[in-house]
């Protein structure tokens, strides 16, 4: 590892770099464009960190929705980096004329694709060095893909105009993706790193249930069966709660819900539980997760059938992050599948398209990928009427993704290889610890930590005495 | 047929719809402003009119949805009844509200000016910044993501200085005034070091809020001079444009002079000053209607008739902002009465 890099990945607070990530980090400390893609939880963002903190300029990070940008604004201030923007719709008018007045104060701008295409904020930034331009999400620009958006398809003028090199980061990309990717941000000789998308320590379960009914009781065998931190993605706010009141204290285990009807700070909270340890059970939906690093967690259940395997495998990805074997596992009855087939033209109605164009401003802040979608076109110029169009198109390649879904459900055979296989990616020998109905053998494979017990604070008083480092 | 209800199995919002209704009839659609902050001069004088404006703004992300549902669940409950003004409470629903005398009481705390939605993630981020630097400790993640409450929180502890361990100090004093449960349902929600709150705490946004209120209750610039500071005190109902109007028309202008000088529309003034005066703004009401009418309009409305079609039939010249600048006037002048 070259000197420089382990001394900014030791200021960081890490002691080696994972597969890829080294690799990825050189490539653009020598100037070139790059394209990597690692699997979810395998560092993406200590990437484009490190080299951040060793490359002369401003790095400039393109993040498609604002729950990330608000994370890795939080994770660069955790890291003790102070001068992080993240240029977004909670910028009044006049703050971001201050701020576009001062970019060269900071060494990360978080910004989305629609905002960094205005002609005063490039502007602003061709007038301060860009040392990098980091494409996070990078998937995003593939037209016929789930996660489409139109603003990133001007990123390759972008990177044009501000001459700087290129990190294009994404957990997912199949060879045409890549493609695409390349051709769309215009990488010149691009070094591209593709991990493998395969997670060797996770079980693939996949189980097919008869009803609901069958699903909950699933769900307590294993928890009572599997020890260590769980979670559990339901794909309604009502079943998260309903089963963790279920569910709750079941063999002592430290159980709350978590959905988008939680207000900020109570999501705040549950994700800080459960990462340090006071909670260690969480039913929730698919709002949760992001700026979760938690290495031990060791099952994650999905419930009901996912409508891309890309969402699937970023649910799944949060096991196991610790490398030791854990539990995946997809429960689902045909119910599910069917609930999901109809969800898929569940795009923005013409109706929401309409009420967003009278008054965009009313819905900017607004955190709903419905919304953010239809701004996202507005942004990039469609009129209403192309955006309605669009939208059209887009249930085909939903339609497509769900019909890889649907080929994952049913495959005969290796169930892992059947569904790296869709992400271009090697799959490991199948062995006893690989796919299917886990079984005992498998379960017995899994090992927990002792937790400890949870050192509960109370009363305000005990609480004062820890936080404010009161000695007795 | 309606089924004996238990107040405390109500959910909050329909806690709260009960809180503001009483046997006058208000439109739902006013009730639902002045819980969920609405400011439009309609909302806030139906609030005003019905003596519920002190709950204005307490659950701001009441969904119209939600709100509807919670009415149509009363109404079969037979709580509260559906009249051609609009809803009420019934007899039924009076005694089910006066019957939980725990959430009357706590929800005395709340302060419209409070600004306790802002001010908590403030007081979060500020207690962790002070706990993670009684350990020595610069780098955490913070609290709260917000680049405003990052930078008024920066702002504060910069204000600080050396007095960091005395605004320490001054919380546990805050703290101790509070009864044992407000204390420990907000403490249940700080982040700080070591500490990531407490699962079991209530995750109730209302009694946490509530709790907040209570906090601010004991705040004041003497007492507690650093965490005052940090909240800025009671907070202004009038959104910024608004202030502006009332002080030009202080100054003399007249509303037809404020609509051309800032491009408004005289409509969006009357507005501006409907609500000033029903937030308490000092306006000089003689300005808004003829002197020669002031007699005629003040006996009708002291023989009980305070309606504006009321007042309008005796005086069917005058215009709707000149009946309504009197009838809150009058309305301003029971509420300090009382």
């Amino acid at each position: 590892m070259r000197s420089e890099v382990e001394g900014v990945i030791e200021q960081l607070g890490y002691q080696n770099l994972r597969p890829g990530q080294e690799e990825i980090i050189n490539a653009a400390l020598d100037g070139k464009d790059v394209l990597g893609i690692l699997p979810t939880g395998s560092g993406k963002t200590l990437c484009f960190q490190a080299t951040g903190q060793l490359r002369a300029g401003v790095t400039v990070v393109v993040e498609p929705l604002l729950a990330l940008m608000r994370d890795q604004q939080l994770r660069l201030q955790a890291s003790g980096e102070k001068r992080v923007l993240a240029i977004n719709s909670q910028l009044a008018p006049s703050e971001l004329s201050v701020v576009l007045q001062n970019l060269s104060y900071y060494q990360f701008i978080f910004i989305a694709p629609e905002m960094l295409t205005r002609p005063d904020i490039l502007r602003a930034l061709q007038a301060v060095k860009v040392g990098l331009l980091v494409v996070d999400e990078a998937h995003c620009i593939y037209q016929w893909g789930p996660d489409f958006r139109p603003a990133y398809l001007r990123l390759g003028d972008v990177r044009q105009r501000l001459g700087a090199p290129v990190m294009a980061l994404t957990a997912t990309a199949p060879e045409n993706v890549r493609s695409v990717i390349v051709r769309q941000l215009r990488l010149q000789n691009a070094t591209i790193y593709a991990g493998s998308v395969d997670r060797p320590e996770l079980f693939i379960g996949r189980e097919s249930l008869l009803d609901q009914r069958a699903v909950n009781e699933r769900v307590g065998a294993l928890l009572a069966q599997v020890a260590g931190p769980a979670i559990i993605y339901c794909p309604t706010k009502k079943l998260t709660e309903q089963l963790a009141q279920q569910f709750s204290g079941l063999h002592g285990r430290r159980v709350a819900f978590y959905h988008a009807g939680l207000d900020g700070h109570t999501r705040t909270l549950r994700e800080r539980q459960f990462t340090e340890g006071s909670l260690d059970t969480l039913f929730a939906t698919s709002a949760f997760g992001m700026g979760v690093d938690k290495p031990d967690v060791r099952m994650v259940l999905y419930l009901g059938v996912p409508a891309t395997l890309e969402e699937y495998m970023q649910a799944i990805g949060r096991a196991g992050r610790d490398g030791q074997p854990a539990l995946t596992a997809l429960l689902y009855t045909a119910k599910d599948a069917q609930h999901t087939a109809g969800m898929l033209a569940n795009l923005p109605s013409p109706i929401l398209v309409k009420a967003l164009y009278r008054a965009p401003k009313a819905y900017a802040g607004s955190d709903d990928p419905q919304i953010q979608l239809v701004l996202a076109y507005q942004q990039a110029g469609y009129s209403a009427s192309e955006v309605n169009q669009a939208l059209d198109a887009r249930i085909g390649s939903k339609q497509k993704a769900f019909s890889a879904v649907v080929n994952f459900l049913q495959a005969d055979g290796c169930v892992r290889a059947e569904l790296l296989h869709y992400f271009d990616s090697p799959a490991k020998t199948h062995d006893d610890f690989c796919c299917g109905i886990a079984d005992a053998g498998v379960l017995a494979q899994i090992h927990s930590e002792q937790q400890a017990d949870n050192q509960g604070f109370n009363t305000w008083q005990e609480v004062f005495k820890q936080i404010f480092n009161v000695s007795d | 047929m309606t089924t004996k209800v238990n107040h405390s199995e109500l959910s909050d919002s329909a806690k709260l719809i009960l809180a503001g209704l009483t046997a006058q009839p208000q439109r739902a659609l006013s009730l639902y402003g002045v819980l969920s902050g609405r400011q439009t001069a309609s909302t806030v004088f139906s609030g005003m009119e019905q003596g519920n404006l002190r709950l204005y703004g307490v659950t701001p992300r009441l969904s119209r949805g939600d709100f509807e549902n919670e009415v149509a669940a009363l109404m079969r409950a037979g709580l509260i009844a559906q009249q051609k003004a609009g809803l009420c409470l019934t007899d039924a629903g009076a005694a089910t509200r006066s019957a939980d005398t725990t959430f009357a009481a706590a929800l005395k705390t709340f302060r419209p000016d409070y600004g306790v939605q802002a001010f908590l993630p403030q007081f979060y981020l500020a207690v962790q910044t002070l706990s993670e630097l009684s350990y020595g400790n610069h780098r955490y993640r913070p609290a709260i993501a917000d680049l405003h409450v990052q930078a008024r929180v920066r702002w504060w502890y910069g204000q600080l200085g050396q007095e960091t361990a005395a605004a320490v100090a001054e919380l546990t004093t805050l703290f101790t005034a509070l009864d044992q449960q407000t204390a420990d349902t907000l403490a249940g929600q700080l982040l700080a070091h070591g500490y990531s709150g407490n699962p079991e705490a209530s995750t109730n946004e209302l009694a946490i809020e509530l709790a907040g209120c209570a906090l601010l209750a004991q705040m004041s610039p003497t007492q507690s001079p650093h965490w005052y500071q940090l909240w800025g005190g009671r907070q202004p109902l009038l959104s910024q444009p608004m202030q502006q109007t009332v002080s030009e028309f202080n100054a003399g202008a007249s509303i037809e002079q404020i609509a051309q000088r800032r491009r408004l529309r005289v409509s969006t003034v009357n507005e501006h000053l409907q609500v000033a005066a029903i937030f308490g703004a000092p306006l000089t009401f003689s300005r808004f209607y003829p002197a020669a009418a002031k007699p005629q309009l003040l006996a009708t409305w002291n023989a009980g008739q305070h309606s504006y079609r009321e007042l309008l039939d005796v005086l069917p010249d005058l215009e709707f902002m000149q009946v309504r600048m009197f009838q809150i006037e009058q309305l301003r002048g029971m509420q300090h009465a009382q």
